[in-house]
């Protein structure tokens, strides 16, 4: 039980992070007056990852059996993402060493949740709503 | 004096056994309150360069409630586990609406000062934001959960104006962060 509220609030500080990092980025783009098209796609995509990953880990928090369906999908979802990030930072010539410490960061998360969430012992755990 | 006495050892035993059951609001605002720390913590890192004894100092004192901050959390984590604790009664969807509402309108305003300032012809800057927030957080009140203890109107003013003032407070961070760190 204390394995899944860790990982709920880890979730939880993970999509917060996406949170504030797309407030600092809105907060930016106000202070200099304009949003190009690029920046508007990426803050869309911040926000969504913060609030999806922020609802799931409350979900992981109360055990809910959606949740653990939920974020194991979001997971997966979020390491493809950040590979192609990771990919495409890398045919932009750009500096890799952020968005590998990002995949890293993800891919063990997923690792963990991957082996943990789908062992019997911790399924009994989640209750159906 | 018995009865004092009585009520004085009675009341660490209540305290305790109140903190130390599992609530999701109190985790939600420890990691709040983690991520704070966090991103102060980074801020004094930054300000080592420039400002060394105040970067320092501040990566120090935040760093180490973010660890208190995580230690606590471990702990909170781990409370109840044996049993499946009754989050229905804790988990009011209305209340953390409102309350997520209210605080994302005033650290909004806060950060985009100098945009709503601009709109408005480039006066009544603090002003302005303190209304903001003050009238944003007002504006909230029809939709409060009636059956809080807190819904009376005069409560909900002085919510409204302390919010108003954490707005200003932002604000004036924020400028001040922008002096040091740019």
């Amino acid at each position: 039980m204390r394995f899944i509220r860790l990982l709920g609030a880890v979730v939880i500080f993970y999509g917060l992070s996406y949170l504030l990092h797309a407030g600092m980025q809105i907060s930016s783009g106000m202070s200099i007056g304009r949003f190009p098209i690029p920046w508007v796609a990426i803050i869309v995509l911040n926000l969504t990852i913060g609030f999806v990953t922020a609802v799931v880990g409350i979900g992981l928090l109360l055990t809910r059996a959606w949740s653990r369906i939920a974020w194991l999908v979001t997971v997966t979802v979020l390491v493809l993402l950040h590979d192609l990030i990771l990919l495409l930072w890398y045919l932009l010539k750009q500096d890799l060493t952020g968005q590998l410490l990002n995949v890293l960061l993800i891919f063990f998360l997923a690792a963990i949740s991957w082996g943990k969430l789908t062992d019997e012992s911790t399924k009994k755990y989640f209750t159906p709503t | 004096m018995r009865h004092l006495i009585q009520v004085r050892l009675l009341l660490p035993q209540m305290s305790s056994t109140a903190k130390d059951q599992f609530s999701i609001g109190t985790i939600i605002w420890t990691l709040l309150g983690l991520i704070v720390f966090a991103l102060l913590t980074g801020i004094g890192i930054r300000l080592i360069p420039r400002q060394p004894r105040v970067g320092w100092f501040s990566a120090i004192l935040f760093g180490t409630m973010c660890v208190v901050a995580v230690r606590d959390l471990y702990r909170q984590c781990g409370l109840d586990q044996d049993t499946i604790p009754d989050v229905k009664s804790q988990v009011s969807i209305r209340r953390a609406v409102v309350a997520v509402g209210t605080v994302i309108a005033a650290i909004f305003l806060g950060v985009t000062d100098s945009f709503f300032s601009f709109l408005f012809t480039d006066s009544f800057l603090r002003p302005g934001i303190f209304l903001g927030a003050f009238l944003t957080t007002l504006a909230f009140y029809p939709l409060r959960d009636r059956n809080e203890r807190h819904a009376s109107f005069r409560f909900w003013i002085i919510y409204s104006a302390g919010l108003g003032v954490f707005s200003v407070i932002i604000s004036y961070g924020k400028d001040w962060l922008e002096d040091w760190l740019i």
